[in-house]
């Protein structure tokens, strides 16, 4: 179970980086946070692994509304949808053309190996206990984690961040060697108002 | 005839010897070993079984802490949440590093995310039931294994799948699914779910750690140096804006002991000064104090002699043992009053009064003796002590008490200092008195035994509102009973547990707790390996074969499965069970296992616990279960455990009460030989007995353990009363002994009538038995004991 716990962070991570990060180096990250509401954007992924014949390349849109609302869908090879919505998880995926809920990973069963996630909701990374920051360049920041639990599933994330402040062209997020997921936004919108039933229905 | 400087030489011999006597068995008496041990109090048949387990399962000396996030809101913003984990955090850490405690249960561990899934794959050969293996096989068709793995895909392509390149590799099928759910329900005692890594409640405004001390938290003194402990890590841990609510023993123990503390402190000066005016002036002399004080030098050699027999007594039994030892200043009393006050010589008023102070002790005695065979061990101790006390204190004062007196008889009291001539008004005392017994067997049957300790434990409001919080956020509404599957060894008692959790399974509708789903004991590991290698000796090769096919399809490398079909294929795997119960699962399994601790026991004994829901519809199971494995297993239903003490308290009462009742009255009878007599002097005991039944009824309607210890010792007061007013009835001494008997009636409603005005409800009971009890008996045998003897003679004073 480590993995789906561990997934779900890297992204919450990221969301909120998206909507919170200047374009420009250390400024300060908490008071950015404050302005950030909303970010939803289409994306393209890309998965390399080693137990892979191929990368799998996914499609697909990701809604986020702070403080710990999401909705990450694929629509692309295979249908499945993900739900975050006042701590509840659930997730579908697509079965003979109909979205079916995997009771199996609701999060009464995740919730043991749900750990830190909330540390992550608070989108103040700079003093986050988990991962060391480091501005490589004016677009790309790559954080890794200091904890060695943490270490043996990412090694890595690289941000790159878009001209506009606050968003993000990419993130890629470093499992081991020849082992990386590539996430590319396009279309991206910020603090536009979401009805919650995008984070409560599929 | 001894002259006044050889008197008074030998007086002083008297006090020295006494008095070294003394010293010396206070110094063997300080080496008794004081408990103050809840299961002294109660029946020996329970303690041998239930409360001893349940101490051993560490629930009488856990502390629990609730910490929650101060709001009127039943949502908590991200930046509360933080502020109460932290807090969380912080407190455990400190609980952790104090050595007055041994586990410390606050979070799981924080590596648990990377180590849970490799820890628990191994548990699963050993977990998969009948239905399982349904279910197995439609996984293991084509079809199933196309579904498995294409799901299996799907996560691993989600958000969720970063990280999980293991697990597919490992486990394909999501077989691993079947253990995490069955995690659920390992959740011990409590209503808990986890987030971020620690214990919240549903709303997660609250927030769960248990502590378990390592002193014994019935003590008043362990119990300080815990709660100092507890301050100290809310001090250092507990965030603005969060608090905490402290539920378990400890406050209860505290709560109580500061409560007589406060009482004592105010009642106690107050008693000492209101009884030494009283016994002053009613003596007329300051010798009176003396006279009370001579009786409690029996203390400290009593306490030697119970040091010598049993080598330990209970804190209870030591001071109402003490408190019991005061019966005998009522012998002090009358032996002071008829040597200063009765006509005759030292020799003869000793002599006249020695009949009725054998009798009186033989009667108090014998109570006393009948109370060594209760079943509650403190109930021993307390009469082991008083008949020592007792006795040794009535050979005290008539060693010493001729020496305080000083100048001795014929000095008989003046008109102006008697009560008024009985003749006139015999009726009236004993037309009130027979109306007095008339109430009493009214009320008396009406009375119930309430044998519930909790209407003694003196809570307080705050800790009302923690216990009712604990149980609405933590426990839910549900009573819950335990079964205790016991064993030399985890294996020897997973194996108990396994056979019990069976017998529920198939025996209840409702879900219930247990580590035997995850957990099993070795048989069952042992059928299960076997069904394990069965099943995929039969299915091995064509699980590789559609896995190969379809992982292929969907994109995976050919032959990435190998981890897996080596999985299926590796039964000798060894299972160590405490290895699991030490591992990552600790703190879920913390509560439901008890592995010995090394120390403490003579045979050391492992615990597991199943917690099942009581109610009338599984009681009956569990009782069931019970008849059918009485070996190494125990049901502990909290509910009935609370009715089975009430029931051998209350069996325990009556039949001590009844044989006491007899053994007086065929004492009694037995010395004076005469019905009349007889009668008269038990009326006292009569009228205590209505008194008291009338009190209890108007006030409670029921009657305390407290009452009924109570009402023995005023049955002892109230029956010497009786036989002294007989004894001078028969003597002509009336007087003197109606004003001793005032005396003593006056100084043990002083003593303990203060007691009325405590707020502990211990001390409330007692103080308002005695003053009921004694306020009828005094009257009754200074007025109508008289006068019920004169009715048969014709006398008429």
């Amino acid at each position: 179970m480590k993995g789906p716990a561990s997934g779900l962070i890297i992204l919450f991570f990221f969301f909120l980086w998206a909507g919170s990060v200047p374009a420009q180096g250390s400024a300060d990250l908490g008071e950015a946070s404050v302005r950030f509401r909303s970010v939803q954007a289409d994306f393209v992924q890309e998965k390399h692994l080693r137990i892979l014949a191929r990368p799998i390349v996914s499609r697909g849109r990701f809604v986020f509304q702070a403080p710990g609302n999401l909705r990450w869908e694929y629509q692309i090879p295979l249908q499945s949808i993900l739900l975050m919505h006042e701590g509840r998880v659930r997730k579908f995926t697509g079965h003979n053309g109909r979205l079916v809920e995997e009771k199996g990973l609701r999060p009464d069963a995740m919730q043991v190996v749900l750990g830190e996630i909330s540390n992550w909701l608070d989108g103040r990374f700079s003093d986050n206990a988990a991962f060391a920051t480091e501005f490589r360049d004016a677009q790309t920041i790559v954080l890794t984690p200091k904890k060695e639990g943490l270490r043996s599933f990412i090694s890595s994330i690289e941000l790159k961040l878009a001209d506009k402040a606050g968003l993000l062209d990419s993130v890629t997020l470093f499992e081991g060697p020849e082992s990386y997921t590539l996430i590319s936004f396009t279309n991206r919108a910020l603090n536009k108002e979401i009805p919650a039933t995008v984070f409560t229905s599929p | 005839m001894v002259s006044p400087p050889e008197q008074g030489k030998k007086s002083l011999l008297t006090w020295i010897l006494v008095l070294a006597a003394v010293c010396i068995s206070g110094l063997h008496a300080s080496t008794i070993e004081i408990r103050e041990d809840a299961l002294d109090l109660l029946p020996d048949s329970i303690v041998t079984s239930d409360l001893e387990l349940i101490r051993r399962l560490g629930m009488i000396n856990r502390v629990y802490l609730s910490i929650s996030i101060d709001t009127e809101t039943t949502e908590i913003t991200d930046a509360q949440w933080q502020q109460l984990r932290e807090s969380v955090l912080r407190v455990g850490t400190t609980l952790q590093e104090s050595p007055l405690f041994g586990e410390v249960v606050y979070r799981l561990p924080p590596d648990l995310e990377t180590t849970l899934f490799s820890n628990i794959l191994p548990l699963l050969p050993y977990a998969l039931t009948n239905e399982d293996y349904r279910e197995l096989a439609r996984a293991v068709t084509a079809e199933g294994v196309r579904q498995r793995l294409q799901r299996m895909f799907q996560l691993l392509n989600s958000p969720a799948g970063i990280g999980m390149r293991d697990r597919v590799v490992r486990d394909p099928l999501g077989l691993s699914l079947i253990l995490f759910n069955r995690l659920k329900q390992l959740r011990g005692e409590f209503a808990v779910t986890v987030k971020d890594g620690v214990f919240t409640s549903r709303d997660r405004t609250s927030c769960l750690i248990w502590a378990d001390a390592l002193l014994p938290l019935t003590d008043s003194n362990n119990s300080e140096q815990v709660q100092a402990a507890v301050d100290r890590a809310l001090a250092v841990g507990l965030a603005a804006g969060v608090s905490a609510r402290v539920i378990g023993t400890l406050p209860h123990t505290l709560a109580n002991i500061r409560t007589v503390r406060s009482d004592l402190k105010v009642l106690l000066p107050l008693a000492t000064v209101l009884l030494a005016l009283f016994l002053v002036l009613a003596c007329r002399s300051p010798r009176g104090v003396l006279v009370v004080a001579v009786p409690f030098l029996a203390a400290l050699p009593a306490i030697a002699l119970q040091n010598m027999i049993f080598g330990k007594v209970s804190a209870l039994a030591l001071g109402f043992g003490i408190v019991l030892t005061g019966l005998a200043v009522d012998f002090a009393v009358h032996l002071f009053l008829a040597l200063r006050l009765e006509p005759g010589s030292r020799k003869e008023i000793i002599r006249k009064l020695r009949r009725p102070i054998l009798l009186a002790w033989a009667t108090t005695t014998s109570v006393f003796l009948v109370l060594l065979l209760s079943s509650v061990p403190s109930h021993r101790q307390m009469a082991g002590l008083a008949i020592a006390g007792i006795t040794l204190a009535v050979i005290i004062s008539w060693l010493l008490i001729p020496t305080i007196t000083g100048s001795t008889g014929r000095r008989p009291l003046s008109r102006s200092h008697l009560p008024e001539q009985v003749s006139r008004k015999t009726f009236r005392p004993v037309l009130i008195w027979i109306l007095l017994l008339g109430a009493g067997m009214v009320c008396l049957p009406r009375l119930e035994f309430n044998g519930d300790m909790r209407v003694l434990d003196a809570v307080n409001a705050e800790i009302n509102d923690s216990d009712t919080h604990f149980h609405e956020t933590w426990r839910g509404s549900i009573d819950q009973a335990l079964v205790l599957s016991r064993g030399r060894d985890l294996d020897q008692a997973l194996d108990v547990n396994d056979r019990a959790y069976a017998f529920l399974a198939d025996n209840l509708s409702t879900p219930f707790q247990s580590v035997a789903p995850i957990l099993p004991g070795p048989a069952v590991r042992r059928e299960r390996a076997g069904k394990w290698r069965e099943f995929w000796t039969r299915h091995r090769n064509q699980v590789a074969t559609h896995l190969d096919r379809f992982g292929t399809e969907l994109g995976f490398r050919s032959g990435i499965f190998t981890p897996f079909i080596t999985f299926t294929r590796d039964t000798e795997a060894h299972f160590n069970a405490e290895q699991v119960v030490r591992g990552p699962l600790r703190p879920l399994l913390a509560s439901m296992v008890r592995l010995p601790s090394g120390s403490g026991h003579r045979e050391p004994e492992t615990l597991v616990m199943t917690i099942v829901p009581e109610n009338d519809t599984t009681w009956p199971v569990l009782k069931e279960l019970k008849g059918q494995q009485t070996d190494n297993l125990n049901i502990i239903s909290f509910r009935s455990w609370r009715e089975q003490v009430e029931t051998l308290l209350k069996d325990d009462i009556q039949r001590l009460s009844l044989l006491a009742a007899l053994v007086v009255i065929i004492l009694v009878g037995f010395f004076f030989r005469d019905l009349r007599k007889t009668a008269a002097a038990l009326a006292p005991v009569l009228a205590a007995l209505a008194s008291m039944a009338i009190f209890s009824f108007v006030t409670a309607s029921s009657v305390n353990i407290m009452h009924v210890l109570m009402s023995i010792m005023v049955i002892g007061l109230s029956v010497d009363y009786g036989i002294f007013s007989v004894c001078a009835h028969e003597l002509k001494t009336t007087r003197t002994t109606r004003r001793a008997v005032t005396i003593c009636a006056v100084s043990s409603c002083i003593g303990f009538g203060v007691l009325a005005l405590a707020q502990h409800p211990a001390l409330f009971s007692l103080g308002t038995t005695v003053l009921a009890g004694i306020g009828a008996a005094w009257p009754t045998a200074a007025w109508v004991t008289p006068a019920l003897l004169d009715s048969g003679t014709g006398r008429t004073g």
